[in-house]
């Protein structure tokens, strides 16, 4: 392996266990104000919610139509997790939705 | 009471876990493609474990103090869900040592899975959870960096899909759980306006949108309808 690679590696794993670890042991005991908890509580479902529509949007050069399969997908998936609760039979449908929207679109 | 948590933890992981293998092998086949060797690939897997971050880190170099602070700043601005999940589940922590080196497998899927358990203990539920994520996410890691996977428009279609359908379902988590959905589809909505009508960086615009989503709904939701 290149050290370049291993240094980056250590440095990506130092500043993800930080923010996985440290918060916790810092703050775990702590009694914290109904709000901000409340707000700790919703902020990182949002933050999921951000960065899964950053990712169904379309990127430099490309149209609102070349992500659609991504979005139908997505869409599919919703539609069977949310009632049934079934993760992998709603991921193996969106990905197969938007694999076969892609060839179309 | 602690083998059911368990049970149910392998059962859960497993299911989030072959979403996050898919997740895996995406990765791995998109860092070949930027000259990645494959036991570089698998580094980075076993030991940063968190795909955002390391789609973000391709094509860093360590050439000079600004680009080394360009890649420590991008990592965490990716890792700032974790702070708050990690605070979140903090309401389950007891203090004990190994709650907090647990930690180290926290993951959006184990968070959302665990943080509306309520068969049993959590924290068994939790580490058999992402223990069950994790080895499935380096499965599909190290498939992907050492078996070729067949070029074809079908096999792309659905890697460019994974990201998004693998957060759908995260998302499909919580509101199993009775979370309300409005912040979540407000944080889409923003987005959307940040990036396509505003034309703000993504990963911040995904942030903005984020915090203001969850700030106005905290602040005009009436406390004791929370919950």
């Amino acid at each position: 392996m290149r050290t370049e690679v291993v240094v980056i590696g250590l440095i990506l794993s130092a500043v993800v266990m930080i923010s996985r670890v440290a918060p916790m042991a810092l703050l775990g005991q702590r009694q914290l104000p109904v709000r901000l908890r409340r707000l700790i509580e919703i902020l990182p479902g949002c933050a999921i919610a951000g960065f899964m529509t950053v990712w169904a949007l379309p990127g430099e050069g490309e149209t609102l139509l070349s992500t659609a399969s991504v979005v139908a997908g997505a869409m599919v998936a919703l539609a069977i997790c949310v009632p049934t609760g079934r993760l992998l039979l709603a991921m193996l449908a969106g990905l197969a939705v938007a694999a076969g929207l892609s060839l179309l679109l | 009471m602690i083998s059911q948590s368990i049970k149910d933890g392998i059962r859960d992981g497993t299911a989030i876990g072959l979403s996050a293998g898919v997740l895996g092998l995406m990765y791995s086949l998109a860092a070949l493609e930027v000259g990645l060797r494959p036991l570089e690939i698998i580094f980075y897997c076993a030991i940063v474990y968190s795909a955002a971050v390391q789609f973000t880190a391709f094509g860093a170099d360590l050439n000079s103090v600004a680009a080394a602070l360009t890649l420590i700043s991008g990592a965490a601005f990716v890792c700032t869900r974790n702070v708050l999940m990690s605070l979140d589940m903090a309401r389950h922590g007891t203090g004990r040592p190994i709650e907090i080196i647990g930690m180290v497998g926290l993951v959006d899927a184990g968070w959302a899975s665990a943080r509306g358990y309520r068969r049993g203990p959590v924290w068994p539920y939790f580490w058999s959870a992402v223990s069950m994520v994790y080895l499935i996410w380096m499965s599909g890691s190290v498939i992907g960096a050492l078996i070729p996977v067949p070029d074809h428009p079908l096999v792309d279609g659905a890697f460019r899909a994974t990201p998004v359908v693998f957060f759908a379902l995260m998302i499909t988590l919580l509101w199993r759980q009775g979370i309300d959905k409005r912040p979540h589809l407000a944080s889409m909505g923003l987005t959307v306006v940040g990036v396509l009508v505003l034309g703000l960086p993504p990963a911040l615009a995904a942030l903005i949108a984020a915090s203001i989503s969850a700030l106005v709904y905290v602040f005009i939701t009436p406390v004791e309808r929370e919950g």
